[in-house]
C-alpha cells in the first residue's frame, strides 16, 4: 500500500475498489501524525480510537451500499474552532481548552454524513487571531518544510497537517486569509468560499462577516470535493446564501481559452518579495500558454484593505469574544470573590496577548465618541472595496496575485510586532471584506527552499471558474506534488 | 416656586409568540431553571440566531396600531455590555434602524385629550434571571427567559403628570393584549417599564437633569414612585441643590427610591449592526396584510357598542376593558342578538363572578354560546331570571351544559296547566279567607293567591300561565 | 462648535435620526463621560480640542484610555502590558488613520457583505437541549443553574 502520493479522492476511490480498507488508511494517518507530529504539532488533539471506530463504522456502510459519497472513509482534520460534538474544541485558547460542545458545526455533520473519518482537531492561532500559528495556547506549529518555520495562519494546523501527510484533507476558517496563506507557506491548496456558501453554524465566531470555512487539499479537485459537501444553505445561518450547491464536474478540463485574468499591478510592487514575484508571475505565463488571457490594471483602494479590515474585524470580535466570561463554559479562576474579579481574572488568564489587544482596539473603534470616525469610516471603505472588485470583474474573469508579501518566516521572527504581522494580510483581506471567493495554489518555491502560493481571486459565487483555473493550472506544473523532506523519508518507511 | 414634571417611558413589552425570538425553545413562563434552553440562547460559542418571523409581525402590528411610521429597512443592532443575565454579554437589539418611528398614542385624563409621542418601538431579545441564593451566599443563573422577544416602546417626554402616566400604560396594555401580540401580565413580567423623570420650574423649556427607575412592573408603583421622585427632585432644588443623572432603584417596600451603584451609570454599549442576521425589508403588501388582519381596537370598539348596540358609554368602555370580555360579549350578541340582555349578565352576573373567585379576564373560559342561550331560555319563558343565574353560575364554574343543568337541577318552569291547575285548586281551597276578601271586593287577596301558587310550585311557574288558570277557576266561584 | 456639537452633528448626520431636545441633552451628558473618562478636557479651540479626541493616533493612546478600555473589555493588563498595549495600539491606530485620505460622503456604509434582505423562520417550537449538556461545560453550577458571585448590591 502506497498512500503518500495519492489525494483524498484517489484514497476514496481506492477503499471503494476494496484495494484499502477505511481502517487501514486511517490507521495508517494515525501512525503518520504519531511519528510526525512532535515536530510539527498541527493537531491539538487526537482522536485516535474515535477514529479507527468512525473508520469501522463508515467501512461497513461503504460495504453495505449505504454510502457513497468519493470521500466515504477518507481520514481527514478539523480546524480547531469548528465545533465537534462531545469533542474538544479549543479555538487554540487556554479559555476553551476543556470545551466539548453539545453540538456539531454543520460543516461537521455534513462531512460525517458523507463517511468523512475525522482524526483531530487542528492547531490555529488563537481564535484564529495570527498568521504564523505562534499564538495558539497549545504551542506553535511547525511548518513541515522547516520546522524552525511558521506553517502561516491562522489555519496553519490545517495546513500543515495535509503537507505533513497526516490527513488527506482538512477543513480550516479564513477571516482575512487564514487559509489562504497557510497553504502558500506549505505547499498545498485550499479555497476560501464566498461569504454564504458554507454554513457558518458551529464555526466559533472571529469576525461574522468576514468568517468562512473552506478545504485545504494536495490539490484543487480535492478541495473542490470536500466544498461541494459543505457547501450550500442551512436554515441556522441566516447568512448563508440560498443557492444551488456548486457544482464542479465540468471544471476538470486543460483549456482556458477565453478566460481573461486580470493582475493588480500595485499588489506587485514595495514590500512583494522577489522570491514570492517571480514564481506568481512565472505562474501568469503558464496560464497564458493554457489559453488565458492576462492583463494588467490598477487597483489602488486595495492599499486601503488592512486598516479597514482590522477596525471591523477586531470589533466584531471584541462582541463575540465577550461571551468568554467563565461562566457558562471554559476557564474560569475559581479564587474570586466578586463578580468583576470572575470576568477580570477569567478573561485576562484566559486569553493571549494577541487576542485581547484586538479586543481592546475593537472596543475602541467601537466605543461612544470614535464610533463614526473608525468604525462607520471603515464600513464605507468595505463599500468602496467591493466596489472597485465588482468594476475589476466587469472586465475579468478572474485576478491573479501573490497570497502573501514572503515565503514562510522563522518562528519569533515577526510575533514581536504586531503591526508587521497584519502587513502580511495585505493581499488577502480585500477579498473577505469583498466577500468573494479565492483559490490559494503552489507555484513555486523560494531560495530558501519554502513553497510559494498563488492566488486566484474570482467574483461572488464564481468558484467553479476559480477551481478551473487551479485544476488547469495543477495539470501543467508540478508544483502541487512536492512533499518536504519528513514525508519522503519516513513516508517512506511504509 | 412651582414645578413641572417631565416624564418618559420605556416600555418592554413580551411577545406572546409560541418560540425565541432566534431559536426554537419555547417561550413559556416559568418552568425549571434552564429546560428552555438550547445553544444558541445560552449563547455558545459558534452558534448563530434565525430570526422568528412572527415577531416582525407582531411590531409592525403594534407599529400601525400606535401610528407609527414601518421603517421598510429596519436592521438588528448589538448593545454590549457585560452581566451573567446576558450569555452573549451583547443584547440583539435595534439602534440605528429601529423597526417603528414618530408615532403618537392618545389618552384622556379628566376629560381631557392628548397625544403622546411615540419616539419608537424596536425589537429585542429579553435577558435570563438571576436568583439569589442566601444560603450559598452566591446567585444562580437561569436562561429560560433569554431569547424570548421583546418590544420595547420609547415615548417622547411628553408626560406631565403620573395620571397621564397611568392613563397611557392602561391605553398601551389594552391595545397590545386586543393586537394578540402580548398577554402583558404585570406579574410575569411581560409588560415593564423604565421610567425617565427630570422636573423643570413652571414654564419652562428647558428640561432638568434626569434619573431613570428601571424595570417598574406595577401601575401602582410607577404611580407612587413618579410623585415620589418628582418631589425627591423638586426638594432637591429648592434646597439649592442639583440633581444627578442616575439610575435609581424604587423599592415598594419602603416607598422610596435610591441611587444605584455609580458603576451601573456609566455604560458605553458599543452598538454595532448585527453580522449575524440580515436586514429587514418590509413591502407595501406585508404593511397592507397586517392591516387587513388588524383586529378592532378598544376605542373603535367602544364606539361602535354604543352606536349600534345603544350601550351607555360607562358599559361599553367596562365591557371593553379586557378583550376576552368584549369577543364574548361580541359573540353572545352576534347570536342572540340581545346586546342589553348579554351586557346585563356580563356587566352583572360574570364581573361578580370573576372578583368573587378571583379569575383574570385571560383565564375565562366562558363559552358565549351557553351565555346566548341562557338568555334565549329566559326570553322563551323556559326558566326564569333566578334560575337563569344559578345556571349562569354553574357554566361559569363548571362549564355545564345549560339545558341538561336545568334538567337535572328541576329548574324549567312549569308550563303545564293541567299540574297548575290542580295547585291551584289547591291553593284556592286552602285559603277560603282569600276568597272572601276577592268576593268583598278586596283586589289585593288575588296577588296572595298568585303568591301562594308559585311558592308551592317552587318558583318555576310561568306567572303567565297561572293568571291564566287563576282567573279561569276565580271565574267559576266568583 | 463644542466637540460635543460636533459629534451630535456627526450623530445625527449618519443615522439620520431626529433627537428631541431631551435626548440631546442626554447624548451631551453621554459625551461628557466619555470624555471625562478618557481624561479629555477642553482647552480654548474647538478645533485643537476635536483632533485630540478623534485623532487619537496624533495624541497617542493615554493611560486614562488605556484604562478605559481594560474595564470595557473586562481585562486587566499588567504594568508593562498596559505600557506594551499603548504602543502598539498607538502605532495600528496610527496606521488606521490613512483612511481619512479617502472621501467617503457618499458612500454607503456596507455592513453585509451582500445586499441579501428577510431571512426568517417560522414560529415553531423545538425541543430544547437537555439541561445537562447545557450545563455540561460550566466552571461552577448549583440547582440545574450557573452559578456565580452574589450580584446583589
Amino acid at each position: 500500500m502506497e498512500l503518500k502520493n495519492k489525494t483524498a479522492l484517489e484514497i476514496g476511490q481506492m477503499i471503494k475498489n476494496k484495494e484499502v480498507s477505511s481502517v487501514e488508511v486511517t490507521k495508517e494517518m494515525l501512525s503518520n501524525i504519531k511519528s510526525r507530529d512532535e515536530k510539527v504539532n498541527a493537531f491539538v488533539t487526537v482522536f485516535e480510537e474515535e477514529a479507527v471506530k468512525q473508520a469501522e463504522e463508515v467501512q461497513a456502510k461503504i460495504d453495505s451500499g449505504e454510502l457513497t459519497s468519493p470521500l466515504a472513509g477518507v481520514p481527514m482534520g478539523i480546524k480547531d474552532n469548528i465545533c465537534t460534538k462531545d469533542r474538544l474544541t479549543t479555538c487554540g485558547s487556554k479559555m476553551l481548552y476543556n470545551f466539548k460542545p453539545p453540538y456539531n458545526a454543520t460543516v461537521t455533520d455534513k462531512l460525517e454524513e458523507a463517511g468523512a473519518v475525522v482524526l483531530g482537531k487542528l492547531n490555529m492561532d488563537e481564535f484564529a487571531m495570527g498568521g504564523s500559528t505562534e499564538t495558539s495556547y497549545f504551542g506553535a506549529t511547525g511548518n513541515p518544510w522547516d520546522t524552525e518555520r511558521v506553517p502561516g495562519g491562522s489555519s496553519g494546523g490545517s495546513a500543515a497537517a495535509v503537507a505533513a501527510q497526516e490527513v488527506t484533507y482538512a477543513l480550516g476558517s479564513d477571516t482575512g486569509g487564514s487559509i489562504r496563506q497557510p497553504c502558500s507557506f506549505c505547499g498545498v491548496s485550499g479555497i476560501k468560499p464566498t461569504y454564504g456558501a458554507v454554513s457558518r453554524y458551529g464555526l466559533v465566531a472571529f469576525a461574522s462577516s468576514l468568517d468562512q470555512i473552506g478545504p485545504v487539499g494536495r490539490d484543487i479537485k480535492d478541495c473542490a470535493e470536500v466544498l461541494s459537501v459543505i457547501s450550500g444553505h442551512d436554515p441556522k445561518d441566516s447568512t448563508s446564501v440560498k443557492r444551488p450547491v456548486f457544482d464542479f464536474s465540468s471544471c476538470f478540463n486543460t483549456d482556458l481559452k477565453g478566460m481573461k485574468i486580470g493582475i493588480p499591478t500595485n499588489y506587485f510592487g514595495e514590500g512583494l518579495d522577489e522570491d514570492v514575484k517571480k514564481p506568481v508571475l512565472e505562474a501568469a505565463e503558464t496560464l497564458k500558454k493554457l489559453g488565458a488571457e492576462i492583463e494588467e490594471f490598477e487597483m489602488n483602494i486595495v492599499d486601503y484593505a488592512i486598516p479597514t479590515y482590522y477596525v471591523l474585524a477586531c470589533a466584531e470580535a471584541s462582541s463575540n469574544l465577550s461571551r468568554y466570561d467563565g461562566i457558562k463554559y471554559g476557564y474560569r479562576n475559581r479564587d474570586c470573590e466578586d463578580l468583576m474579579e470572575v470576568y477580570l481574572t477569567s478573561r485576562s488568564e484566559g486569553f493571549g496577548m494577541e487576542v485581547k489587544r484586538r479586543i481592546m482596539l475593537g472596543s475602541f473603534v467601537l466605543s461612544s465618541g470614535y464610533y463614526d470616525a473608525y468604525y462607520n469610516k471603515s464600513l464605507k471603505v468595505r463599500g468602496l472595496i467591493k466596489k472597485s472588485f465588482d468594476e475589476a470583474f466587469e472586465k475579468y474573469d478572474m485576478i491573479l496575485s501573490p497570497v502573501a508579501p514572503t515565503t514562510a518566516y522563522k518562528i519569533g521572527e515577526n510575533s514581536s510586532d504586531p503591526l508587521k504581522m497584519y502587513l502580511g494580510d495585505i493581499y488577502t483581506v480585500s477579498v473577505n471584506l469583498a466577500g468573494i471567493p479565492a483559490v490559494s495554489v503552489p507555484c513555486g518555491f523560494g531560495a530558501n527552499g519554502m513553497p510559494v502560493g498563488m492566488q486566484l481571486i474570482g467574483n461572488a459565487f464564481d468558484e467553479p471558474k476559480l477551481v478551473r483555473a487551479a485544476y488547469a493550472f495543477q495539470k501543467e506544473t508540478d508544483f502541487h506534488t512536492k512533499k518536504p523532506e519528513m514525508v519522503e523519508v519516513k513516508g517512506g518507511n511504509n | 416656586m412651582n414645578y413641572q414634571m417631565v416624564v418618559g417611558l420605556e416600555v418592554h413589552v413580551e411577545l406572546s409568540t409560541k418560540s425565541k425570538i432566534f431559536c426554537s425553545c419555547t417561550t413559556e413562563f416559568g418552568g425549571e431553571p434552564n429546560t428552555h434552553v438550547c445553544p444558541v440562547c445560552s449563547g455558545m460559542p459558534g452558534v448563530l440566531p434565525v430570526l422568528n418571523k412572527k415577531v416582525v409581525d407582531y411590531a409592525i402590528r403594534a407599529g400601525i396600531a400606535t401610528n407609527c411610521e414601518i421603517t421598510r429597512y429596519n436592521k438588528f443592532d448589538r448593545k454590549n455590555y457585560f452581566y451573567p443575565d446576558l450569555p452573549k454579554a451583547y443584547q440583539v437589539s435595534q439602534l440605528y434602524l429601529p423597526i417603528c418611528r414618530n408615532g403618537k398614542v392618545e389618552i384622556e385624563v379628566n376629560g381631557e385629550k392628548k397625544y403622546i409621542g411615540i419616539h419608537e418601538i424596536h425589537m429585542e431579545e429579553d435577558a435570563g434571571k438571576l436568583v439569589h441564593d442566601p444560603w450559598d451566599d452566591c446567585t444562580l443563573v437561569d436562561y429560560n427567559r433569554c431569547g424570548v422577544p421583546l418590544l420595547e416602546i420609547v415615548s417622547e417626554p411628553d408626560f406631565r403628570s403620573a395620571d397621564e402616566v397611568i392613563a397611557y400604560l392602561t391605553k398601551l396594555r389594552e391595545t397590545m393584549m386586543y393586537l394578540g401580540v402580548s398577554d402583558c401580565k404585570m406579574q410575569e413580567g411581560s409588560m415593564r417599564a423604565d421610567v425617565n423623570i427630570s422636573v423643570m420650574p413652571m414654564g419652562s423649556t428647558k428640561f432638568g437633569t434626569r434619573t431613570e427607575m428601571k424595570n417598574m412592573n406595577s401601575f401602582k408603583a410607577i404611580y407612587k414612585a413618579i410623585n415620589y421622585e418628582a418631589q425627591r427632585q423638586i426638594e432637591i432644588l429648592e434646597a439649592g441643590g442639583a440633581v444627578t443623572q442616575e439610575t435609581r432603584r424604587w423599592d415598594d417596600n419602603k416607598d422610596a427610591s435610591f441611587a444605584m451603584r455609580s458603576k451601573e451609570n456609566a455604560q458605553d454599549y458599543r452598538y454595532f449592526p448585527e453580522p449575524d442576521l440580515l436586514p429587514i425589508e418590509i413591502s407595501d403588501e406585508w404593511i397592507q396584510q397586517a392591516k387587513d388582519n388588524m383586529p378592532e381596537l378598544p376605542e373603535a370598539k367602544r364606539a361602535r357598542y354604543m352606536s349600534e348596540f345603544g350601550l351607555s358609554e360607562y358599559d361599553a368602555s367596562v365591557i371593553t376593558a379586557e378583550r376576552q370580555i368584549a369577543y364574548i360579549f361580541e359573540d353572545a350578541t352576534a347570536i342572540c342578538g340581545k346586546p342589553k340582555e348579554v351586557c346585563n349578565y356580563v356587566m352583572g352576573e360574570l364581573m361578580r363572578l370573576m372578583s368573587e373567585t378571583g379569575t383574570l379576564a385571560e383565564e375565562l373560559e366562558m363559552d358565549p354560546k351557553k351565555i346566548a342561550e341562557i338568555i334565549e331560555l329566559v326570553a322563551d319563558g323556559k326558566i326564569n331570571r333566578t334560575a337563569a343565574k344559578e345556571v349562569f353560575e354553574a357554566v361559569f364554574k363548571e362549564n355545564v351544559e345549560p339545558e341538561k343543568y336545568i334538567e337535572e337541577h328541576d329548574l324549567a318552569m312549569v308550563d303545564n296547566s293541567d299540574e297548575v291547575e290542580a295547585i291551584v285548586t289547591k291553593v284556592i281551597a286552602d285559603n277560603p279567607k282569600s276568597i272572601e276578601d276577592l268576593k268583598a271586593g278586596k283586589a289585593k287577596a288575588r296577588g296572595f293567591l298568585v303568591g301562594q301558587t308559585m311558592k308551592a310550585l317552587k318558583g318555576k311557574a310561568n306567572p303567565q300561565t297561572v293568571n291564566k288558570v287563576l282567573d279561569e277557576k276565580l271565574s267559576e266561584i266568583l | 462648535m463644542t466637540i460635543q456639537e460636533k459629534l451630535i452633528a456627526c450623530l445625527i448626520e449618519n443615522t439620520g435620526i431626529e433627537l428631541t431636545e431631551a435626548m440631546l441633552e442626554d447624548v451631551k451628558v453621554r459625551f461628557d463621560m466619555i470624555l471625562d473618562l478618557i481624561g479629555y478636557s477642553e482647552t480654548g479651540e474647538g478645533a485643537a480640542a476635536e483632533n485630540k479626541v478623534v485623532n487619537v493616533a496624533e495624541t497617542g493612546i493615554d493611560d486614562n484610555l488605556i484604562k478605559y478600555l481594560e474595564e470595557l473589555s473586562r481585562l486587566r493588563l499588567t504594568h508593562e502590558e498596559e505600557e506594551r498595549a499603548k504602543d502598539e495600539l498607538t502605532k495600528i491606530l496610527g496606521y488606521i488613520d490613512m483612511l481619512n485620505e479617502l472621501d467617503t460622503t457618499d458612500v454607503e456604509a456596507m455592513s453585509h457583505p451582500f445586499p441579501y434582505t428577510n431571512n426568517f423562520r417560522e414560529d415553531e417550537c423545538k425541543a430544547s437541549t437537555d439541561r445537562e449538556l447545557i450545563l455540561k461545560n460550566a466552571p461552577q453550577q448549583k440547582d440545574g443553574c450557573f452559578k456565580v458571585p452574589t450580584t446583589v448590591e
